[in-house]
């Protein structure tokens, strides 16, 4: 379905209340929307909602032969397409190109900072590796689906289990979940993106756009960071030309969202944990 | 047929609302459809939401409420949702989507875009007519509506022939309520606009289409007032004015 | 006598359900509905703008798109459309809205089994949530024969699917007149009573897999039904309480 775009007085009224320095559902311009994380009953699975926008990760893990190349190499895989449940102008099998611009993110932010020790999924160099699958799914979208699904693939990523296994030789036992207590994956860092919007030739920045925001804006760039302060990813696809102390200030400000950020999902997962724990009791 | 008018159902207010679901059939003896009462040859009309079935009963369609007006024996349900399907003699808010030489296309929210003339405005004649253009937003009244066409619109009142207010609507902001909502809105007790109408001044359409502008002094207020109505929907009269006043407060 | 589902007691026992709607806020309706371990997130969009190689000029093309949890959508997800599709036609009264379509999206939220019947119940209440206009709801309930015991079990979960001779995917429809419905049934634990007779049963779907008997399945096929009623009193009583919050400001 074609998109329907916004009305003049919409257009003109998001950038007026811009200048008085509001925003249409009330925040300030370096505001990110209410997070919310939920975990399902297994490992690995967790729905993030900022604000209308709603996304679900799911992680998975298989045992499959490494290249030969990097023989002790295991894999990390993304699938990232988009539903329909999302936004009714996604199609079934075909991409448009937001999501592939979302989808090379995403990549970029998780995959490309190793955020993920792969080597430490080697079973037996050269024959076994385990894989691990994040499969995001797009339930709905209110804008900044990149900020969304980067918090949920790196939460998932953290909370998800793989089975332990013993190798005796050149004998593999993968023990159950009801066996051996599951191990943890090891992450070396959390990179968080933080996406801004650039409106009025850029005189006007805000984060965590919404869907009508989106809309509007000139131009838009996404930080990716962790809380040490290390820039993984940065990416502003063309879009209106920026000065280069505009980059500094919104890295600084991305600085700051990112440790509130990663505060927020570290609190979240212990909370899960010691959900867990009493239960099992 | 029957319309979705609070203070027309006044043989109601006494009884529980009667929630019906999909194929809940109207039993014959309420509605006075009983066969040996033939000769009497009662008339029924149905309202949003019931349809007649293949078995000669009549049967909900939608989950609601089931309404009665005992004048005209007229059924209807009254339920909530957000896609709009046109009906004609409503009120709509739309947004020019493009321009023929008979017509502006505008979207009002409904599978087709609908067709309003170019001429269908207060004294407009072919000479001196209004210019509008992509992005507009037009307060339109639907003139015919048939579930294999668009519908058609038009921007003036067809009984004086004046514009009454409908029009473009200028600058303010737009947002889009469940159907149900904008009904509510709608009415002259309405709750939530009288709250908000103690503390600021406004102007506001409001579109059976769930589509609903409004406009004030200053983009704070608007900002304020939107979301206020948005918040509303799901909160009793407590919860409402309590929000109304801690949103004020921060102003 | 015991089943693997420990927090079961009775063969006949569903898990706990329950469902919530209205939570997307693109889509025009939507639900989720859960079976215990389960949950399906539908989303339904329409009657709208239909691409013109799909139009139909007397009725609204239904679209279904099933979405796995894990990986690409597969021979599976293509079943589980089709069967979703081909069970709601005939109850969306489409020609109401000629040339128009009617897109509803089904994603597997979490799996322990049983998704299709899940699935089913998801859509009914989307369906409902949207306001597209429908003939009847439905009630879907999966239930299985294991291969030891020969017993029946309600609502399995994944792990005594792994151990079933048969699985059987039933969906009922719900005919009953205004004032005899009652809403009584309670979403929790709702242990199926055997006691009652089954009438006016109308099966809109069955799904059968593995070997079983025709005594078999007309068991199952009955204590399938009577879980179904126990779901048809879940709706109206969801659908209940959804309309009271819309409602307290209209009486005050």
């Amino acid at each position: 379905m074609k998109e329907i775009e916004p009305s003049t007085n919409e257009r003109e009224f998001v950038l007026a209340a811009l200048k008085d320095g509001a925003r249409i559902d009330g925040r300030n311009s370096y505001d990110f929307r209410t997070l919310r994380l939920s975990f399902g009953s297994d490992y690995g699975a967790v729905e993030v909602q900022l604000g209308n926008t709603r996304v679900l990760a799911k992680v998975s893990c298989e045992v499959i032969r490494p290249f030969t190349d990097k023989p002790t190499e295991g894999f990390l895989v993304f699938n990232t397409e988009m539903s329909p449940m999302a936004s009714s102008t996604f199609e079934v099998g075909r991409q448009t190109d937001e999501e592939v611009l979302v989808s090379r993110l995403i990549e970029k932010a998780m995959k490309r900072s190793r955020a993920l020790d792969t080597e430490g999924l080697c079973i037996v160099a050269g024959e076994k590796v385990w894989s691990i699958r994040v499969d995001i799914h797009f339930l709905d979208h209110d804008g900044n689906l990149v900020d969304a699904a980067c918090i949920a693939a790196i939460t998932a990523l953290m909370h998800f289990r793989r089975p332990d296994v013993t190798v005796v030789g050149e004998d593999v036992t993968i023990h159950t979940l009801e066996q051996r207590n599951p191990v943890p994956l090891s992450i070396h860092h959390i990179p968080i993106c933080v996406t801004f919007a650039f409106f009025h030739h850029g005189e006007h920045m805000i984060v965590d756009p919404t869907y009508l925001e989106e809309q509007i804006k000139q131009g838009d760039m996404t930080i990716t960071l962790n809380v040490h302060k290390e820039v993984c990813a940065l990416s502003k696809a063309g879009g209106l030309p920026m000065k280069m102390d505009q980059i500094l200030q919104s890295t600084k400000i991305a600085v700051v969202k990112v440790t509130e950020i990663t505060a927020q999902i570290q609190a979240a997962l212990e909370a899960d944990a010691k959900k867990r724990q009493t239960s099992r009791k | 047929m029957a319309s979705i008018n609070p203070s027309e159902d006044q043989d109601q207010q006494s009884t529980e609302p009667r929630i019906v679901l999909p194929g809940d059939e109207l039993p014959p003896t309420e509605t006075g459809l009983v066969e040996d009462a033939a000769t009497l040859a009662p008339t029924i009309k149905l309202g949003p939401g019931l349809q007649p079935m293949d078995d000669d009963t009549i049967a909900a369609v939608k989950a609601g409420v089931l309404k009665h007006a005992s004048v005209g024996n007229r059924w209807w349900i009254e339920s909530n949702q957000r896609r709009y399907v046109s009906v004609a003699g409503e009120n709509v808010i739309g947004v020019v989507l493009g321009k023929t030489v008979e017509h502006y296309k505008l979207d009002i929210g409904t599978a087709q875009p609908a067709l309003l003339g170019v001429l269908a405005f207060e004294g407009a004649t072919k000479r001196n007519k209004p210019n509008h253009n992509v992005g507009d937003l037009l307060y339109c009244r639907i003139s015919l509506a048939n579930k294999d066409m668009e519908a058609e619109l038009e921007c003036f009142n067809p009984t004086t022939g004046k514009a009454d207010g409908y029009g473009e609507l200028k600058s303010g902001f737009v947002i889009k309520t469940s159907l149900g909502l904008a009904r509510r809105l709608l009415d002259p007790k309405s709750l939530i606009l009288r709250l908000l109408g103690k503390h600021i001044p406004f102007e506001t359409a409001i579109g059976m289409n769930g589509k609903v502008w409004i406009n004030s002094g200053s983009t704070k207020h608007t900002i304020l007032i939107c979301n206020a109505i948005r918040n509303s929907e799901y909160l009793n009269e407590r919860e409402c004015s309590t929000m109304v006043k801690s949103l004020v407060d921060k102003l | 006598m015991s089943r693997p589902d420990r927090s079961r007691t009775s063969a006949h026992q569903l898990r706990p359900f329950f469902s919530s709607q209205n939570l997307l806020n693109r889509a025009d309706g939507s639900a989720q509905f859960d079976f215990g371990g389960s949950s399906v997130m539908c989303s339904v969009v329409g009657p709208a703008e239909v691409r013109i190689r799909d139009e139909k000029l007397d009725r609204a093309t239904i679209e279904v798109v099933a979405r796995p949890l894990v990986g690409i959508p597969s021979i599976k997800e293509k079943a589980r459309e089709q069967n979703i599709r081909e069970t709601l036609e005939p109850l969306i009264l489409s020609g109401l809205h000629p040339r128009t379509g009617i897109q509803i999206v089904v994603q597997t939220m979490k799996d322990d089994g049983c998704i299709l019947s899940t699935a089913f119940n998801a859509t009914i209440m989307a369906l409902m949530d949207a306001g597209i206009p429908l003939k009847s709801i439905l009630g879907s309930v999966t239930c299985m024969v294991d291969e030891k015991t020969n017993q029946i079990w309600l609502d399995p979960t994944t792990e005594e699917l792994a151990q079933a001779k048969s699985a059987h995917v039933f969906v009922f429809d719900n005919k009953s007149s205004i004032t005899s419905a009652s809403a009584g049934a309670q979403g929790k634990d709702a242990d199926v009573d055997m006691d009652q007779d089954t009438v006016g049963a109308a099966i809109l779907f069955s799904d059968s897999t593995g070997l079983f008997t025709e005594e078999q399945y007309f068991e199952c096929a009955q204590i399938c039904f009577k879980a179904a009623q126990a779901i048809h009193g879940f709706i109206r009583t969801a659908i209940a309480k959804k309309l009271e919050k819309e409602y307290q400001q209209t009486h005050a």
